[in-house]
């Protein structure tokens, strides 16, 4: 009997064991949020914050956003996972917006019973700020320098190319071509050596020699049809005579133009 | 949205097999019935609420009711906590969008299971006994949903599945006279798919009858 009554006891510790609390309100399962805020960056990206309400009853497995140019955009429009998580927040950073639109943002969240999603914040005319350019800069130049400064007109600057991100901007003696990693309009891309630039990077090559990789290229929406480049200060080798000559570019200009 | 499960022919064979089981008897057997709540726990407390149901029994009590042997069956429909559930997909690591929202709607669950179990009485004062014991789960459920997800696909979904699990079981007995006892009994159930997919642990609070074929010695 006392064994019967040991393995009836084992049996019932097992049973509840693997029983899990029932939520009152069936809403308690799934995880709430809220979209806090857009905010706009100096260097033309926006930093979207939301909140989590409640997580539900079972820890949050994702949170992240959603972008559109249309109002309460769909959760997979623009998908992306918050990359910063504090607590209950957690952020993340869009880039390259066009100025002359209005964007619209939500913050999402999923546990492992289901997902919730808030309703949107809204951000527009979003720029680089201007004062983050190092160098001032008179439009339309190219500034080549080593031991000596040359500076030629732009004569002729393309638009640049939808399909591939990338143009040429030519003076009377040199051209300078620019592959982004995606149609640029605002914001501060960063010079690569790669072939295929991402979504942040530059390559530009200066008479068919490649910029040296890590230096900024500030880009700025003139209208929708417009952008204005600036570059201060980038280095790129050339070989004159059979001897590797460093020199620096400084130009502002027009695309198109 | 049409059902192909259809419990009530199914009850139907039960009912009359129990009944020509409980005639045919020559032992001390009783024929039983209780009336149940049903409340889901775990997985299937999060869809589903609470329902009521009947359920069917035979017996048979040794050792001058000391010890309980039942075999008896239940059936229950639930209905569901939440009209939409918002659901979710994962895609690929490397694919954008990750997440991909969807829905389960119109969701309809039917189980039926049979159950044997032997308690032991544990107490007794003159006609009320408590016993306690534990038993086996074995039968069928079935649901169907509306499920969709996002730019993706929308399906009805039509699921059979043979269920089998374990319970445990307590009851307060009361002998009204020779051949009539009522009870209240208390069941936790613990079963689960037989592919390991779902959970459907439950409690069932409920009262009941059982009716002794030959008359007990008083």
């Amino acid at each position: 009997m006392n064994r019967t009554l040991i393995a009836c006891l084992l049996v019932i510790v097992f049973l509840f064991s693997t029983c899990k609390k029932v939520e009152k309100d069936v809403n308690n399962y799934y995880p709430k949020v809220k979209t806090i805020s857009a905010t706009k960056l100096p260097d033309g990206t926006v930093r979207v914050t939301g909140q989590i309400v409640s997580g539900g009853s079972t820890p949050i497995k994702y949170a992240g956003f959603c972008m559109d140019t249309k109002p309460n955009p769909d959760m997979q429009q623009n998908q992306v996972l918050a990359t910063n998580i504090t607590e209950d927040t957690f952020t993340y950073i869009y880039s390259n917006f066009d100025a002359f639109k209005k964007y619209y943002f939500r913050a999402w969240v999923a546990n492992t019973n289901g997902y919730a999603i808030d309703s949107d914040v809204s951000a527009d005319k979003i720029t680089l700020d201007i004062s983050l350019v190092p160098c001032q800069l008179n439009i339309g130049i190219l500034s080549l320098t080593d031991t000596n400064t040359i500076i030629e007109a732009f004569s002729y600057v393309a638009p640049v190319n939808p399909a591939s991100s990338d143009f040429n901007a030519y003076t009377k003696n040199h051209n300078i071509y620019f592959r982004f990693g995606r149609v640029p309009f605002s914001g501060i891309f960063h010079t690569t050596d790669a072939d295929y630039p991402d979504n942040s990077s530059v390559m530009i090559m200066v008479d068919g020699n490649r910029a040296a990789a890590g230096a900024n290229v500030y880009v700025r929406q003139i209208s929708s049809t417009i952008i204005e480049l600036t570059i201060c200060q980038i280095t790129y080798k050339l070989n004159v005579g059979g001897i590797d000559r460093a020199f620096t570019l400084n130009t502002k200009f027009w695309s198109p133009g | 949205m049409k059902f192909c499960f259809r419990p009530h022919k199914h009850l139907t064979k039960f009912l009359l097999f129990f009944i020509a089981t409980g005639i045919c008897n020559n032992t001390y057997g009783q024929l039983g019935i209780v009336a149940s709540n049903v409340v889901p726990r775990g997985d299937m407390g999060r869809l589903f609420n609470k329902a009521n149901t009947v359920g069917l029994y035979y017996g048979q009590n040794e050792a001058y009711d000391a010890i309980k042997i039942r075999v008896g069956f239940l059936y229950t429909n639930l209905s569901v906590r939440k009209d939409t559930v918002p659901v979710y997909q994962v895609n690929s690591s490397n694919s954008n969008p990750l997440i991909v929202p969807g829905y389960l709607a119109e969701y309809r669950f039917y189980m039926l299971y049979f159950y044997t179990d032997v308690s032991l009485r544990l107490w007794r004062y003159n006609n009320f006994s408590l016993y306690a014991g534990i038993g086996l789960d074995a039968g069928t459920s079935h649901n169907e949903f509306n499920s969709g997800y996002e730019h993706v696909s929308n399906d009805t979904v039509s699921n059979n599945y043979n269920i089998a699990g374990l319970r445990i079981n307590s009851s307060i007995e009361y002998r009204v006279n020779a051949q009539l006892d009522i009870f209240a009994e208390s069941t936790f159930n613990s079963l689960s798919t037989t592919d390991k997919s779902n959970k459907l642990s439950h409690y069932t609070f409920g009262i009941g009858l059982g009716y002794h074929i030959k008359k007990r010695d008083e």
